[in-house]
């Protein structure tokens, strides 16, 4: 059986790229390579940058 | 009711459900039943977890929190997308590693039997009471708004979703509710839209934000740290992160939702989608909120929205006192009504002191309103001593109700049905699988063939429907205990997160350990809820802390090998 079968590209690529390399790849992916880093980076300045226009917000139409 | 609003939310009732059916058509093994074969991708999970999470009263009571309280609510969501990044890098890949049907079956490789039995059992009850509950408190409003036979409201919603969810199993809930969630947020969508067109002529959507604004309606961030008060961004962030955590972490009816991912990958993309989506999601239901609270500002609301309890007092010996407080509302409304109108002039015309002396008139005017409101409640409170508190929970509904034209109503009373059913749904398949999984399977009557526990799993969901729905019809006779009920949630997620943040990271600390730190840990949040003033949110910040503490606590004080088994290496994970 074909030792990669049933892996993405990107997770082989993930893979390649070892852990620990990369930028941010040392907080969340010391152990699990295929992790989607970027996105959980995503997800964490997305709720930042809601929070700073909320906050905007609020004070704006205060 | 009009008949096209029949038709509309009859057809789309029917048609959830008959999809239900289909598309869990043909199920004969567990991994099929309870897991959907694990084949669903991110959009799937993504969907079937934020539709678990948001129920009927999400969509009914989040906009009259608006009308009342303002926007801060938003807040308690902010921990959610950071819970949902430390669950993708931990917990999800546990679970799938370990090939779990629930999240309880986890605790026994690492605390042995008891604890898996006990968290369970736990659960069945949280899970079980906080589901007949999904059915209960939307019946009870649609039924008070529409004169509708409450018992026959819960036991129409019942008996549709214990259909689908009992023949189809995951699959069905799953993919019904991607549905149901979209329906109910175009039902939304629809209301804002119609109480901005609703507006008087003169008024748009700009000068209705900033008239909301300086109502005190835009209160989205709140900076200031304060144990006592349930809503600021310190208690969002800290104690929103906790419930996240526990909810999505711990509680089967969500950790099911995302077991069904195909690999990792989608289970985490469903999860962090979540996060993503569920803030600005909540910001909109509440601006829904805030919108109605604006279009109030110049068409008269009722003085109280509970339509029973408003005729049940001019019934009463209290009649003339209520009438008093309905012409005092009325003089209240015409005068806040000029002024709101006064205010959209000298804001359109940049008048920037005017806007500020029209702003304070108006706040003025709010606060008198307010309490003739206050008192009209004392007074309904007085005549029912079993009558809600505030009247919140009806403003969405009334506002529905009034003013969309036919077939709109139907389609904002089939997305508040939906809601009520996806939520009902996953709480029943996910008191299934546990009563099955970790119950039957594990303790009653292990080693039967897969196909007898899926016959098993279909009649625990008959069965967990039918305890629901018997739930709901006698809720309605508890009065204050409901209350007690909704809060059962908030005494044990801390603890229970205690117990899977130790499981996931404290590896040397064993099961009677952790029993211990987390009695230790419910006394603490007892005591808290009890003795002191602080707000519920914080409640499972003291749980999980002090159960993590404790259990490090009596592990370290134990003798070794006092304790029996010896501590089990956590699964890797990734």
């Amino acid at each position: 059986m074909k030792r990669n079968a049933g892996v993405s590209p990107a997770e082989r690529a993930a893979s390649r790229r070892g852990p620990g390399t990369g930028a941010g790849r040392s907080l969340f992916s010391r152990r699990d390579a295929s992790a989607p880093t970027r996105l959980y980076y995503a997800v964490l300045i997305t709720l930042a940058v809601e929070v700073i226009l909320f906050y905007v917000f609020t004070r704006m139409l205060a | 009711m009009r008949p096209v609003d029949w038709v509309v939310l009859c057809a789309t009732l029917a048609a959830i459900v008959l999809y239900g059916m289909w598309k869990g058509r043909r199920q004969d093994r567990l991994a099929q039943f309870l897991l959907a074969d694990r084949q669903m991708q991110w959009y799937t999970v993504a969907l079937s977890v934020m539709a678990t999470q948001a129920s009927a009263i999400t969509f009914l009571s989040t906009p009259g929190q608006a009308y009342t309280d303002g926007m801060r609510f938003v807040q308690f969501y902010l921990g959610l997308p950071v819970a949902m990044v430390i669950l993708s890098v931990t917990a999800v890949p546990i679970y799938h590693n370990l090939k779990v049907f629930t999240a309880y079956e986890y605790l026994e490789t690492r605390f042995g039997l008891g604890m898996r039995t006990v968290t369970a059992i736990l659960f069945l009850i949280q899970r079980g009471l906080g589901t007949a509950m999904t059915l209960f408190a939307p019946a009870l409003i649609v039924s008070l708004v529409l004169g509708w036979n409450i018992h026959l409201t819960t036991l129409v919603i019942g008996v549709l979703v214990i259909l689908y969810t009992a023949t189809g199993g995951t699959k069905a809930v799953s993919w019904t509710q991607t549905h149901q969630l979209l329906i109910a947020l175009g039902g939304m969508a629809i209301a804002m839209i119609i109480a901005i067109r609703s507006l008087p002529t003169g008024v748009g959507f700009t000068d209705a934000v900033r008239v909301a604004g300086k109502m005190g309606r835009m209160n989205v961030i709140d900076f200031t740290f304060d144990l006592t008060t349930p809503y600021n961004f310190w208690s969002g962030l800290f104690g929103g992160l906790m419930v996240a955590l526990a909810y999505f972490g711990t509680d089967q009816s969500q950790v099911q939702r995302y077991l069904t991912g195909e690999t990792i990958r989608q289970s985490r993309l469903g999860l962090l989608f979540n996060g993503l989506v569920k803030v600005p999601m909540q910001f909109f239901i509440l601006f829904v909120g805030a919108m109605v609270f604006v279009f109030y500002q110049f068409v008269a609301p009722p003085l109280s929205f509970n339509p029973v309890q408003r005729e049940k007092v001019r019934a009463s010996a209290y009649a003339e006192e209520f009438r008093g407080l309905e012409a005092e509302h009325a003089r209240t409304f015409e005068a806040k009504r000029i002024a709101a109108t006064e205010l959209v002039a000298a804001m359109n015309a940049n008048d920037a002191a005017a806007v500020e002396e029209k702003s304070v008139a108006l706040q003025t005017l709010q606060k008198s309103y307010d309490s003739t409101r206050t008192a009209a409640s004392a007074l309904i409170r007085k005549n029912d001593p079993r009558a809600d508190k505030a009247d919140t929970d009806y403003v969405f509904l009334t506002f529905v109700m009034q003013n969309l034209p036919p077939g709109l109503v139907g389609v904002l009373l089939a997305a508040i049905f939906c809601a009520a059913m996806s939520a009902t749904a996953s709480g029943l398949n996910s008191l299934a699988s546990t009563s099955v999984v970790d119950v039957w399977k594990r303790l009653l009557l292990p080693g039967r063939a897969d196909h007898e526990y899926v016959v098993v799993s279909k009649w625990m969901t008959v069965f967990w429907g039918a305890f629901c729905i018997a739930f709901a019809l006698y809720a309605n006779q508890l009065g204050s205990l409901i209350e007690a009920v909704n809060r059962v949630g908030s005494f044990f997620y801390g603890t229970m997160l205690a117990i899977f943040l130790v499981a996931f990271y404290v590896k040397w600390v064993r099961g009677q350990a952790m029993l211990l730190g987390a009695i230790v840990a419910e006394i603490a949040v007892i005591l808290c809820a009890v003795y002191s003033n602080m707000a519920w949110l914080w409640w499972n910040v003291v749980g999980c802390v002090v159960g993590v503490i404790a259990a490090i606590v009596f592990e370290a004080i134990t003798p070794s090998g006092a304790t029996g088994s010896q501590p089990v290496e956590s699964p890797p994970t990734g």
